[in-house]
């Protein structure tokens, strides 16, 4: 989701669409979900109050956010999320557990300078985490997630060149591309038949090398492309 | 320990672990600890330790030695289990031994019930064919298959089963056989025969021992034998006996012989009696010892009685009355004479017409005939000597003959009920079976006899 793209949902939906902001909200759940875990320093499931908080918190994001001031969405979300939660924690403070009071009693002073910090440092990182959830939406329309795709990543460097190759040369047939992208299904027969790689080691790496593909037909995530670059760059020890 | 470090952004953070995607494009799932949830695409290292290296070769190493310790097992199993030789050996007890390449045993087997007892007092397994050889000599001397009271019949058969070995030495083997039956003073006739592998297939096809099938074949071609389980329970020495006898006989007496071989194998020890008994009365209950005195005690008793008509008791034993007895008795049909008789009749006639035959058995057929009226002679004073002890005997014996003449028994019965006031006491009988044993078993030793039936009297 590009800046402008954004920029455009969110006029609509001050405007007023419910729809989109739903739709907002579905497509950053993830990371509303990743930022309280990580602001609570523990894994946290939907059912969790913190994790509303959260969502209320983002919810607030969506209303207050402006591009004017030069931040990105993303950092703006987390800065309202943690200081949401914080909030909360001290609410709640007979039933807090030590870690997050030494937390928030740490932060409470730092909150400024810590807000700062990670702005600066994630600046680079929310185009990276707008791509990933993008990338993690269109995945699961195929059924991969990401803890999978360990299993199906080739180990060794030399198979991990061929997949690359592989895929690039699944990118020059456009029919193909167009029958995994709107089928769902990777047509493994006509590309065996029309390139010779073995059908097996296809099956053995399909998760992987759509992965692949359908980085490779983003372009425009330019930071998780570099990640799949063929060449001697994509090689790093 | 090798340290190796994954470095990449973290696409997902699911309960347990979290997803990197590494710089070179390949995902891993790292575990999450415990108080450090990372963000979406923020950078992480994770430094893994890699397997200890001196481990994994050791592993390594280990395993090939696994591999290699089993696959020489295998070999020497296979080594092992390869039978080059297989030798028959038969005495009685009928075994057949399976060597290998250096003349060790790998298996012994039984052929016979008789081979079966050897096998079971024999450790064989590994040991040199020779000591094996020497260990089933002198146990079937212990279990009395062979005595040095009369001359023995060995034969061995060697078959060589793989092509590349040489034929062991039969000559060797003879030494060995016939130095172990000197140091046991035994007298026996030793034959080592080399035989062909088909050979040995087609005996085993029949169950028995090389040996055993030659013999078979030759009986088989007179005549004498229709059946390989006539063959399968009787010594060698047997065989050979009907082999022999056999070229005196017209072959119409082949089956007659038959029995008689079984008869004769009475006078063998007492450990053959059932096999003996096997051929002689296959109606009968075998399990049974008593009839088979009965029966023994019988022939020459009756030989005793048509002698006596021949030639008066040539020794004056006391109970001259008691033949009288013995033979009136015999004419009433009712006593248990009749019972045997009317079994003992066939022997009977068997006995006169190969009564040479009889002796023939123990291979000194010429011997034996100018034994036999000596042997008859001295039955006669026996069975004079003996007619109240038979009769008190016939009182043990009512039970066991029942099978035989039924319709007889209540009678017989009621004769022995008088009679037992004749018989003195039980322990005549003990002695008198003995001798009797001894003088039916052993019809060279009849010089002796005279004096000992006479000793109980």
């Amino acid at each position: 989701m590009g800046n402008l793209q954004l920029k455009e949902i969110l006029l609509e939906i001050k405007n007023g669409n419910e729809l989109e902001r739903e739709r907002l909200i579905r497509h950053y759940e993830p990371y509303i979900l990743n930022a309280v875990s990580h602001v609570c320093k523990k894994y946290v499931t939907w059912s969790s109050d913190e994790t509303s908080i959260g969502l209320i918190a983002f919810n607030r994001a969506i209303d207050t956010f402006e591009f004017d001031k030069g931040r990105a969405f993303l950092n703006y979300v987390y800065l309202l999320i943690q200081r949401d939660i914080i909030d909360y924690f001290r609410k709640e403070k007979r039933h807090l557990h030590p870690a997050s009071d030494n937390y928030q009693l740490e932060h409470d002073n730092a909150e400024l300078k810590a807000s700062l910090e990670s702005y600066q440092q994630s600046t680079n990182t929310s185009a990276l985490v707008e791509e990933i959830l993008e990338l993690d939406q269109k995945l699961s329309k195929f059924n991969i997630s990401f803890e999978q795709l360990e299993s199906h990543s080739p180990k060794q460097r030399k198979t991990r060149i061929k997949v690359m190759g592989m895929a690039a040369e699944f990118m020059q047939h456009v029919d193909l591309v167009d029958e995994l992208v709107n089928k769902r299904v990777f047509p493994v027969t006509s590309f065996t038949k029309r390139t010779g790689f073995r059908s097996k080691s296809i099956e053995r790496h399909r998760k992987y090398l759509i992965t692949i593909i359908m980085i490779q037909l983003h372009p425009e995530w330019r930071r998780l492309s570099t990640f799949v670059q063929v060449g001697p760059g994509s090689v790093k020890k | 320990m090798k340290k190796y470090t994954i470095e990449g952004v973290v696409t997902k953070v699911t309960e347990n672990e979290y997803v990197l995607l590494c710089d070179d494009g390949t995902f891993r799932n790292i575990p999450l600890t415990e108080d450090d949830i990372p963000m979406l695409g923020e950078r992480k290292t994770y430094t893994a330790k890699a397997r200890n290296l001196s481990l994994r070769i050791a592993s390594t190493v280990a395993m090939v030695a696994v591999l290699f310790i089993a696959l020489l097992a295998y070999k020497g199993v296979q080594n092992h289990s390869k039978t080059n030789y297989i030798a028959a050996i038969d005495i009685n007890p009928s075994l057949e031994v399976h060597l290998d390449e250096d003349l060790n045993v790998i298996k012994l087997l039984p052929l016979n019930t008789d081979g079966k007892e050897i096998v079971d007092s024999i450790e064989s397994e590994g040991v040199n064919f020779y000591r094996v050889v020497d260990l089933i000599l002198s146990q079937s001397v212990s279990k009395g298959y062979l005595t040095t009271d009369e001359k023995g019949s060995i034969e061995t058969t060697i078959v060589k089963i793989t092509k590349d070995t040489n034929p062991p030495l039969d000559r060797n083997l003879k030494e060995v056989i016939e130095t172990q039956l000197q140091r046991k003073n035994i007298v026996a006739n030793v034959q080592v025969f080399n035989g062909t592998e088909e050979f040995y297939d087609q005996s085993e096809r029949a169950g028995i021992s090389m040996n055993k099938y030659r013999h078979y074949q030759t009986l088989r071609g007179q005549g004498l034998v229709q059946d390989i389980e006539e063959v399968k329970e009787k010594s060698i020495k047997q065989l050979e006996d009907m082999e022999n006898a056999d070229e005196n006989k017209v072959p119409v007496e082949a089956d007659q012989g038959k029995g008689d071989s079984g008869q004769n194998a009475k006078s063998n020890p007492e450990s053959r009696q059932n096999q003996s008994k096997s051929t002689l009365q296959p109606k009968e209950d075998q399990s049974e010892q008593k009839p088979a005195f009965d029966e023994r005690q019988e022939p020459p008793d009756n030989e005793g009685r048509q002698q006596k008509d021949r030639k008066p008791s040539n020794k004056s034993s006391t109970p001259e009355k008691g033949v009288s007895q013995n033979k009136r008795s015999s004419k009433p049909p009712s006593t248990r004479d009749v019972n045997e008789n009317s079994r003992n009749n066939e022997a009977n006639q068997k006995v006169e017409t190969e009564n040479d035959k009889t002796n023939s058995n123990d291979n000194t057929k010429s011997k034996a005939k100018t034994e036999n009226s000596q042997t008859n002679s001295n039955d006669n004073t026996k069975s004079k000597a003996r007619t109240e002890n038979n009769q008190t005997n016939s009182n043990d014996k009512t039970q066991p003959r029942s099978e035989t003449g039924l319709e007889n028994q209540p009678k017989s019965d009621a004769n022995d009920v008088k009679k037992k006031d004749k018989s003195t006491s039980k322990d005549e009988t003990g002695p008198q079976e003995e001798s009797i044993n001894s003088n039916q078993n052993q019809n060279g030793e009849n010089e002796n006899r005279p004096s000992s039936p006479s000793k109980p009297e």
